[in-house]
């Protein structure tokens, strides 16, 4: 192009545009060639044997990467492949907003998809709530609701399809602001006080209010199983988090941040189902929709889980490594029939994806 | 072999048509050979720039006998193009790294005369660089790390059309190689919970200054690039010499462009570069070039999209209905070129069109098409940012593009029209001019960082047109104003102060709020002073319609 005039314009503006698209194709070439893309590769070779779970671990990373393992036992769960959400903004919000709302529904899909056990998310209007609440729920049916606020369609002072879906199986996620305490019209702003609103009543319909106070807005310090799982999940709303020491008593389980005696994330059994209950407003979709998938990936969801052991391992950039394990199983909590042995690989680096269940049934 | 030629010398002409008292180029240029004849400054005659002139050079091979013989002489020596026969490998690679080293020398002293504005504009940018951040440059920096840990160009969740975030990859990529991609940002948590408390999209976690160096520095050559092009199509007016170097300045030094590109680190400015590098190319006759160049623009900001028609009637005005439709074959083709390179795989598309349709509020910046609105119907829409600025209706939005596109046609064939007479090019910068703020009218939220789409026609449209050119300085700054008045640009600097303190608080509320200001602040001043514009140049274009009809009659 140069040779036939050194110095036009027109053959100056050519080699700008070629090069421009020779780079966008090495970019190309690096995202989508498995051999130079930044994913970390895994595999796992695991057994249990002589009350003893061991195996080894190959791990390769072409960036640098902080990785953790988590070896638990598990009550035997539902593969979950699609969870429904509520999302209408015509219905007001608390402690929420509609991009992380609707967000979350991305997030999950695509994180999923990257571990390769995708997970899709039906979003449901609030004039399709009520058709859906009192349709009982199968095993594993799971309603996030990150409003803050449920509508008019399906709670009310006089009317609660919710808790009865719950307590008939169901898995409600729930985030925003105080659950139960509004009850929101379509086209209305939100108010409180408003003899609209149910208020405390609403609450106790889920739950306990006792369990509930907190004064923090951040949530620093992870709890073991936080770390495990990687649920690092740093906001709270005052007031609206959970006492983990009252929890036990209603067969509660903290899996969230520790601050001053309260947790921002618990598993909290309700009839036969139970409320996921994030103390914290929406905020952070790409974070959320990670704490989400490894909730219902690892089966943490089901509240049933015993840690076994926990470890990290930093990578240097193109580093290969292979970890042996060895570790004795002494307590079955949930029969030997019905209990599976898990790991679970997680890349903890911010805004990483990777992360990988492999589980065996412990008979 | 190729030979340099002057379209219009103003002086004696030797056997190149160049000014016999010109001290270029001294003897042919050959190919291998790195000591172009460069004239030195020193050199004019006639007070002119020589680094202007050197750029009206032409494609054409007008070899004088004197040259041929030379030529003959060469290639019967071996040197020039015959060393292609029979040397080496190594002396060809050689010949060929000499060849080009020497034409960009030639083209570094064509840009002499910019040599101290560049510097300055440098400076500035690179002191920028380091300290300051923003909420977008954040978002930048998230795409670049996902990407980084295996993740593709919409895994983040973004709805930037593609060959933005395949840029950004190549940026995480290589520092990548320094620096774990984690290290790219810094968690923030109280910028996360003022999201819920201001509603505004603060990100959760701010940059370091080594993403925002590395981000911004990949903007500096589109920064620059758009300046010399600016300061190339402002040679073609007439011989005033200083007013393209001080187009290129206003461009360079503008307050908008370094502070969009170098505090923010926006990237609108590349997809200015190549809009008007089309422009440059349709101008040069290039059709297909000109058409990889929009469809590079269009890929990375979608709004280039409405200047088509213009480029269009570029490519047929005044030409036979053949070669016409030939020439919008390549251009055409052009842009198929490139939507097949910025495109690929196939599911690239796709995730982009699913992420730009299914959020919310998203894909309202990048050409006015709001497919959110279709979901919203028929509630009262979103509330966090503003109620006014938002169209939550299908028909509205709909409505919004239509207008966009039957006005940027009709500027179209109107230039044509205009064109058939008089001012051609001063006409043609003001027709975009025009067409970009047919673009405002069509978006819901127009951001400040999106002012840089018009400020090279603004600035171009009124060097042409000699009675606009005293105050085409005082023009130039109307975007300026407005992205200090609507924006509160220095503000943004606070945010920098996260970077490297402890005092995140403060300043995130301080940009917080002057952001959430600005998004409702900024459209009624634009939609009220581009109306003013449109009229104005409609008036411009019919007083120079006139005024040339009068002249022929």
């Amino acid at each position: 192009l140069l040779r036939r005039n050194p110095v036009s314009a027109k053959a100056v503006g050519r080699v700008v545009i070629i090069v421009f698209l020779v780079l966008i194709l090495v970019s190309e070439i690096l995202l989508y060639t498995p051999a130079l893309s930044g994913r970390l590769s895994l595999s796992v070779e695991m057994g249990v044997s002589d009350g003893r779970i061991s195996g080894n671990d190959t791990i390769r990373s072409p960036v640098a990467a902080d990785v953790r393992q988590a070896l638990y036992l598990v009550h035997q769960f539902p593969q979950i492949s699609t969870v429904y959400l509520y999302f209408d903004t015509s219905y007001p919000w608390s402690y929420s907003n509609p991009v992380d709302w609707y967000g979350i529904s991305a997030h999950i899909e695509t994180v999923s998809d990257f571990r390769g056990v995708p997970i899709s998310v039906v979003v449901l209007s609030a004039s399709q709530l009520p058709g859906f609440l009192t349709t009982s729920p199968a095993p594993g049916t799971v309603l996030i609701v990150a409003s803050g606020v449920l509508p008019d369609t399906v709670f009310t002072k006089s009317l609660n399809l919710v808790a009865p879906w719950v307590k008939d199986g169901g898995i409600l996620v729930w985030m925003g602001d105080r659950i139960g305490t509004y009850s929101g019209q379509s086209g209305v702003p939100l108010k409180y006080p408003s003899p609209l609103n149910p208020g405390a009543n609403g609450t106790r319909e889920f739950l306990n209010l006792s369990l509930l106070g907190g004064t923090s807005q951040f949530y620093n310090s992870t709890s073991m199983l936080a770390s495990a799982f990687n649920l690092n999940y740093t906001l709270g709303i005052p007031f609206d988090d959970l006492n983990t020491t009252r929890l036990p008593a209603y067969n509660g389980t903290s899996i969230g941040n520790l601050q001053g005696g309260f947790t921002n994330l618990a598993i909290v059994p309700l009839g036969s189902g139970e409320i996921i209950y994030f103390g914290g407003p929406t905020e952070d979709a790409t974070n959320l929709g990670l704490i989400l998938t490894n909730l219902l990936e690892t089966g943490l969801y089901t509240g049933q889980v015993v840690l076994v052991n926990v470890s990290s391992i930093a990578l240097s950039a193109g580093s290969s490594i292979v970890v042996p394990f060895s570790f004795p199983l002494s307590y079955y909590p949930y029969g030997a029939g019905s209990t599976m042995v898990c790991s679970f690989f997680t890349q903890t680096n911010y805004l990483a994806l990777f992360g990988q269940t492999n589980c065996i049934p412990l008979a | 072999m190729a030979s340099l030629t002057r379209r219009h010398s103003s002086g004696g002409s030797g056997s190149l048509g160049v000014p016999s008292r010109m001290a270029w180029p001294r003897r042919p240029i050959r190919h291998g050979d790195a000591n172009y004849a460069i004239p030195e400054p020193g050199n004019r005659t006639d007070g002119s720039s020589l680094a202007g002139r050197l750029f009206e050079v032409t494609s054409e091979s007008t070899h004088s006998a004197g040259e041929q013989e030379v030529l003959a002489s060469d290639e019967a020596n071996g040197i020039g193009p015959a060393t292609h026969r029979g040397s080496s490998l190594i002396s060809s690679i050689h010949a060929q790294v000499r060849d080009v080293l020497g034409r960009a020398r030639y083209l570094i002293h064509y840009f002499a005369e910019l040599r101290w504005i560049v510097l300055i504009g440098i400076l500035v940018r690179v002191c920028l660089w380091v300290y300051s951040s923003q909420a977008d440059l954040s978002g930048f920096a998230s795409m670049s790390v996902t990407m980084a840990y295996g993740g593709g160009p919409y895994t983040f969740g973004n709805n930037y059309p593609p060959a933005w975030p395949l840029l950004l990859n190549l940026v995480g990529r290589g520092m990548a190689i320094w620096i774990p991609p984690s290290g790219f940002l810094q968690a923030t948590p109280l910028n996360a919970i003022l999201v819920g408390r201001i509603g505004i999209l603060e990100p959760p976690a701010l940059v370091t200054p080594a993403f925002s160096v590395a981000e911004k520095t990949l903007l500096l050559p589109f920064d620059l690039g758009a300046g010399l092009i600016i300061y190339c199509l402002a040679r073609s007016f007439d011989s005033s010499h200083l007013s393209p170097r001080v187009a290129f300045a206003v461009w360079f030094l503008n307050p908008l462009v370094i502070t969009v590109s170098s505090v923010h680190g926006n990237y609108d400015v590349i997809s200015t570069f190549f809009v008007l590098l089309s422009l440059l190319m349709l101008k040069k006759g290039d059709q297909l070039f000109a058409g990889i160049s929009a469809g590079i623009a269009i890929t990375l900001e979608l709004y280039p999209i409405f200047l088509v028609p213009l480029f269009v009637a570029i490519i047929v005005r005044g030409k036979r209905r053949v070669v016409a439709f030939r020439q919008c074959v390549w251009f055409i083709m052009g842009g198929a070129i490139s939507g097949l390179v910025l495109l690929w795989p196939p599911d690239l598309l796709s995730q982009f069109l699913v992420n730009f349709s299914a959020g919310p509020r998203v894909g309202n910046q990048f050409g006015g098409f709001w497919v959110w609105s279709i979901t919203t119907l028929p509630g009262p829409g979103i509330q966090t940012l503003s109620d006014t600025l938002t169209a939550d209706s299908i028909i509205v939005s709909l409505a919004c593009v239509a207008i966009a596109t039957v006005s940027v046609v009709y500027l179209a064939f109107a230039w044509i029209t205009v064109s058939r007479f008089r001012c051609e090019s001063a006409a043609l910068y003001f027709t975009a001019l025009a067409s970009i703020f047919a673009i405002y009218f069509s978006l819901p939220i127009v951001q400040p960082q999106n002012l840089i789409w018009a400020l090279p026609f603004l600035l171009l449209g009124c060097l042409g047109t000699k009675s606009l050119r005293i105050p085409f300085a005082v023009a130039s700054t109307i975007p300026v104003a407005f992205y200090f008045v609507g924006l509160g640009g220095p503000l943004y600097l606070f945010q920098g102060l996260s970077t490297f303190t402890s005092l995140v608080a403060p300043s995130t509320v301080i940009s917080s709020v002057t952001q959430f200001a600005s998004y409702h602040d900024v459209f009624f001043p634009v939609l009220l002073v581009s109306t003013f514009v449109i009229l104005a140049l409609a008036l411009i274009e019919t007083l120079q319609l006139g005024r040339a009809e009068i002249v022929a009659a």
